[in-house]
């Protein structure tokens, strides 16, 4: 009994600690999916799906300058679709209890005039865990040397 | 130490400050007196105050695209080339969602840095996270406001 009782009081908190580990890697790979829902979304002008996912109060900044929702939703829908391709280099996802933070690196390819550019950004991006999920908060890139 | 005190004082007000005045939100005010004790911990190079208000798994991206862990930071913060000489936040909004809070501003920096004097604008956006009874800030993002 004793003995049950030691491994029992052992294994507590290791089995808290893996319970803590394996939320936090659900949370990462929700919030991976999102990213990419995200990403195939805008490539399609699908803004039913960007509005299910960003939340009513986003700030999103892009060239320094500040867009609510109601902007970036604008921008999408007039945007010609694939005219614009964007590659994910690599993200990392950090969670803290009801928000995640991604970090990353993405490429874009834009066509305007026949010309092509490519340019490439660091991220952030901010999830919030809300009543109806997580919903994007803040996302903010700034531009990398060439 | 004598840098560190003026910079407390504001942590201080940050903390109590809010408490005695009734306002609609006063983490808000709060965590806008923390983004001016930060502003004021880098002018003064004050390593303690920044390792305050700085979660331990910062996430730091400057306006030039350098990422940076809370070290790196504050390394970069007490580089020995630099100088800032003003730093001032203008415009911030503050969206509070519970534990979480984001940040966005406009920051203008003066100083001189490596023997160069340099003026940057940037457009900042902090995310903010209550820990126990402190916000800390986890993630920090800048860019060059107004560039295209």
């Amino acid at each position: 009994m004793v003995c049950a009782l030691v491994s029992a009081s052992m294994y507590a908190p290791m089995s808290v600690a893996a319970q803590d580990a394996a939320e936090g890697e659900n949370t990462a790979t929700e919030i991976r999916a999102l990213e990419h829902v995200w990403n195939e979304a805008e490539a399609r002008n699908n803004n039913r799906a960007l509005d299910l996912i960003f939340d009513n109060a986003l700030v999103y900044v892009e060239y320094g300058k500040v867009m609510t929702k109601g902007e970036y939703l604008l921008r999408i829908r007039t945007e010609r679709p694939h005219m614009q391709q964007v590659v994910m280099e690599g993200i990392t996802v950090r969670t803290f209890d009801s928000a995640a933070i991604v970090v990353g690196i993405y490429r874009e390819k834009d066509v305007k005039d026949g010309k092509v550019s490519v340019s490439r950004w660091r991220f952030i991006d901010t999830w919030v865990k809300k009543q109806a999920g997580w919903l994007l908060v803040a996302a903010a890139s700034s531009p990398l040397p060439r | 130490m004598r840098s560190l005190f003026p910079v407390l004082l504001l942590l201080l007000a940050a903390g109590f400050g809010a408490q005695s005045m009734p306002q609609a939100d006063p983490e808000r005010d709060r965590i806008l007196s923390l983004e001016n004790a930060w502003n004021q911990a880098v002018q003064q190079k004050d390593a303690a105050a920044l390792r305050m208000l700085l979660a331990p798994d910062l996430i730091f991206v400057d306006w030039d695209g350098t990422l940076m862990n809370k070290a790196e930071y504050l390394a970069s913060v007490q580089s020995s080339g630099l100088f800032p000489a003003h730093i001032v936040n203008q415009s911030m909004t503050v969206h509070h969602y519970g534990s979480v809070a984001v940040v966005n501003g406009v920051c203008r920096e003066t100083g001189v840095n490596k023997g160069k004097p340099y003026s940057h604008l940037e457009r900042f956006t902090d995310t903010w996270v209550l820990r126990g009874d402190s916000w800390l800030c986890v993630a920090s993002q800048s860019t060059l406001a107004g560039q295209q």
